[in-house]
């Protein structure tokens, strides 16, 4: 690797292993490049080792095997420059509840040695963008869970970090507050080319947000690329959705709908059948019709644009969130 | 000055937990107006021996066969006095030279100290002499007597001695000890002065006189100093003080213990924070309350007729003795917090291992001197106990308490070296 090529990495992992008691393997052999100033998203259902490779990549944890470098540093022997120019927000909601929202970002801030003044602006700003200015002066443990997570994700940006990892930023949100979080990290993105590394089993927010996505299941990557390109590289077009009355008549559907030109996949998921097609809704008298000679009657039907989440099931024949 | 923000956290936190506030203050004002209202106005078990200590300082009167200690005919007297109609004796005495005798005395292991001073025997003489001579003058008259009845008046005596007698005379159990030796000192003077005037009326016809001898041996009751104004609960509010601090155990249990369960330590390890911003800065806000809480328990105590002896610099010293305490309790609670698996188990533990500590310490109750006394000495909490009785309830100076202070210092410093070490290695390293 080039020295250009090695100062445009944040973050970067070899082989990366965590192996915990019982032979459970939550992390395997992660190799990683996070370029600076990309949004990284990292997609994978629960349980897929987003988390354990967060933890690690932040010094929280000890990899079994494998190294994590971040700024050219390994991760066990990272200096306290370095240390500055990470935020996290974890997973879960991680708050000084007998402390005030302020209170709670400027001692963050003052643990990076953000000097006072600084620490309380900058406070003051993120809790106006993150819409919770009115309770500046509450405890944390008196919030709702939806303004305890806004918060969350303020404690990783007060310190104005160069990288933030965001595990899982909007989990557990009202769509409102979903809104107010990914406007946050859509304007860090945007405005302060910021190196965001994002953990989300929520296709959409990788979608809107990343610039690239690495799709993970069982600790091992399963594809990186950029979001339109992962979804080109299953088939471009739309995604129809078919429920029959009678289930048992799926596989007949699936044969019937399948020899109709310009579909492009068909398959059956969660007792539905899909139907992968070029500009499928011109298309949809020719399936209803093939779909009544078989004797199939339609309960429920939905179109929709192909996501990531089709990418998950393609490669790994399960829905994010089974 | 990372640590500086830590301690402001940590106190503000601590103050805005109302439940580890009430524990901490609350609980131990409760125990302290319990002891206060108790021991007013309670009374004392009845039959049962009380441990007193008699210095019998008398050297005997006469020469050869003539020679007698009469000190130590009234010590036997005593040690074999009984309560009435039983068997129990009234005394259990013990040995101990009359420094040990003071300290036995204001640590309440002993009700009294009985000193016989050296003359006794020689002024017990004086009086049998005495009252002798006066019964046969009285009786007969002294130029009446003829030389052929061969009666030989003994010469008056001069020589008077003071028994003294010492205690607390704000404890009860003094009250009723002091009154039992007066009597029986009373009673064995009576005894020898009838005896002797009985012996030499022999033969006389005629009931032998009521004697109208003065006083030889007289009676002096004296209060060991400091605390003549006080009462139990001066003794035990200390221990409550101490006992108050040790219920801080709980609450730094709990506190670190919940950092590590609500992750909040892992915000912080992520962070340039060290290990010594955080126990540093946890630390002087933690001793700064233990400071704090000996102050109003103190307050509190004064109220309920605490007798404060020594001024503001025993005030002062007790405050210093109280945060050095605390640094002992916070150092068990960081012990705890490293090896509790939650914050439900560090403070379970933390109830489990201060509570009992409490009484082990002998917050609630003296133990007397021997093995156990001086194994539990090696607890910070027993020498911080002990230094504010000295300080606070017998007006002892930095001095006098030294050597319990100096013992305080180094048992914390260990425990505090230990708890920062199992709590940085346990909790503050990658996992």
């Amino acid at each position: 690797m080039s020295s250009a090529e090695h100062d445009d990495i944040a973050i970067q992992t070899e082989g990366l292993t965590k192996v915990f008691p019982g032979d459970v393997r939550a992390v395997d052999g992660l190799d990683l490049q996070i370029r600076r100033g990309e949004v990284f998203g990292f997609l994978g259902p629960n349980g897929a080792g987003k988390t354990t490779s967060i933890r690690m990549m932040t010094g929280l944890l000890k990899p079994t095997s494998g190294k994590v470098v971040v700024n050219g540093e390994l991760i066990e022997r990272v200096s306290g420059k370095s240390k500055k120019r990470i935020g996290v927000c974890p997973q879960e909601i991680v708050l000084w509840n007998l402390l005030t929202c302020t209170e709670n970002l400027t001692l963050v801030a003052s643990m990076y040695d953000v000097p006072g003044g600084d620490g309380r602006d900058r406070a003051e700003d993120l809790l106006e963008e993150l819409q919770l200015t009115e309770k500046s002066d509450t405890l944390a443990g008196n919030l709702s869970g939806g303004m305890k997570r806004r918060l969350n994700v303020a404690m990783a940006m007060v310190h104005d970090p160069e990288i933030m990892v965001l595990d899982e930023p909007t989990a557990g949100l009202d769509p409102q507050s979903r809104l107010v979080v990914t406007g946050l990290i859509d304007r860090v993105k945007r405005e302060e080319r910021k190196t965001i590394i994002l953990t989300t089993h929520m296709m959409e927010i990788a979608d809107q947000l990343s610039d690239r996505v690495a799709i993970i299941d069982h600790g091992k990557l399963l594809k990186l690329d950029t979001p339109e390109n992962l979804k080109n590289q299953i088939g471009a077009g739309d995604v129809m959705d078919i429920a029959l009355v009678d289930e048992s008549l799926n596989e007949t559907a699936l044969k019937a709908l399948g020899d109709l030109q310009g579909v492009q996949e068909t398959t059956v998921l969660r007792g539905k059948v899909v139907v992968r097609a070029l500009d499928v809704a011109r298309r949809l008298p020719e399936i209803f019709q093939t779909l009544e000679s078989i004797g199939a009657k339609v309960s429920d039907v939905s179109l929709r644009r192909n996501t990531l989440e089709d990418v998950f099931i393609a490669l790994t024949g399960r829905k994010l969130r089974e | 000055m990372r640590f500086v923000t830590i301690a402001a956290k940590a106190f503000k936190e601590r103050i805005r937990n109302r439940n580890v506030l009430g524990m901490q203050l609350l609980f131990p004002a409760v125990f302290m107006l319990v002891f206060g209202i108790a021991f007013t106005g309670a009374g004392f078990d009845r039959n049962r021996p009380y441990d007193i200590i008699v210095i019998n300082d008398d050297l005997g009167a006469g020469t050869g066969g003539d020679y007698s200690n009469l000190g130590q005919e009234l010590e036997t007297i005593m040690e074999d006095a009984t309560y009435e109609n039983s068997s129990i004796n009234l005394f259990a005495i013990k040995n101990a030279t009359a420094d040990e005798a003071l300290t036995l005395l204001k640590d309440r292991e002993v009700v009294c100290v009985v000193t016989i001073p050296e003359d006794f025997s020689r002024a017990v003489r004086s009086l049998i002499n005495t009252s002798t001579r006066i019964a046969l003058t009285s009786a007969i008259g002294e130029g009446l007597i003829p030389p052929e009845m061969g009666i030989q008046l003994p010469q008056e005596g001069e020589t008077t001695a003071q028994v003294l007698i010492q205690g607390d005379s704000s404890y009860q159990a003094f009250g009723a000890v002091q009154s039992m030796v007066v009597g029986i000192i009373n009673s064995y003077l009576e005894n020898v002065e009838s005896a002797a005037i009985e012996q030499a009326m022999s033969g006389i016809p005629g009931t032998p006189p009521v004697s109208e001898a003065p006083e030889f041996v007289t009676l002096y009751t004296q209060s060991i100093a400091g605390t003549e104004e006080s009462s139990n609960f001066d003794y035990f509010a200390p221990g409550i003080i101490v006992f108050g601090l040790l219920l801080g155990v709980i609450a730094v249990a709990e506190s670190l213990a919940r950092e590590v369960e609500d992750r909040t330590l892992s915000r912080l390890k992520i962070s340039l924070m060290s290990s010594f911003d955080l126990l540093f800065g946890s630390l002087i806000s933690w001793t700064l309350f233990a400071g704090i809480q000996v102050l109003i328990l103190f307050g509190i105590a004064l109220a309920l007729g605490y007798n404060w002896v020594g001024g503001t610099t025993s005030l002062a010293l007790a405050i210093g003795i109280g945060c050095i305490v605390g640094v002992a309790c916070i150092s068990l609670g960081m012990l705890i917090a490293a090896f509790a698996k939650s914050t439900e188990q560090a403070s379970s533990l933390g109830t489990l291992i201060a509570v009992p500590m409490s009484f082990v310490i002998g917050v609630f109750i003296g133990f007397p001197p021997g093995l156990f006394t001086r194994i539990i000495a090696v607890l910070p909490w027993r020498q911080g106990l002990l230094s504010l009785l000295e300080v606070l309830t017998y007006g002892s100076t930095l001095e006098e308490v030294t050597p319990n202070l100096t013992a305080l210092v180094i048992e914390t410093v260990v425990l505090f070296v230990a708890g920062v070490l199992a709590f940085s290695r346990l909790r503050l390293k990658a996992e």
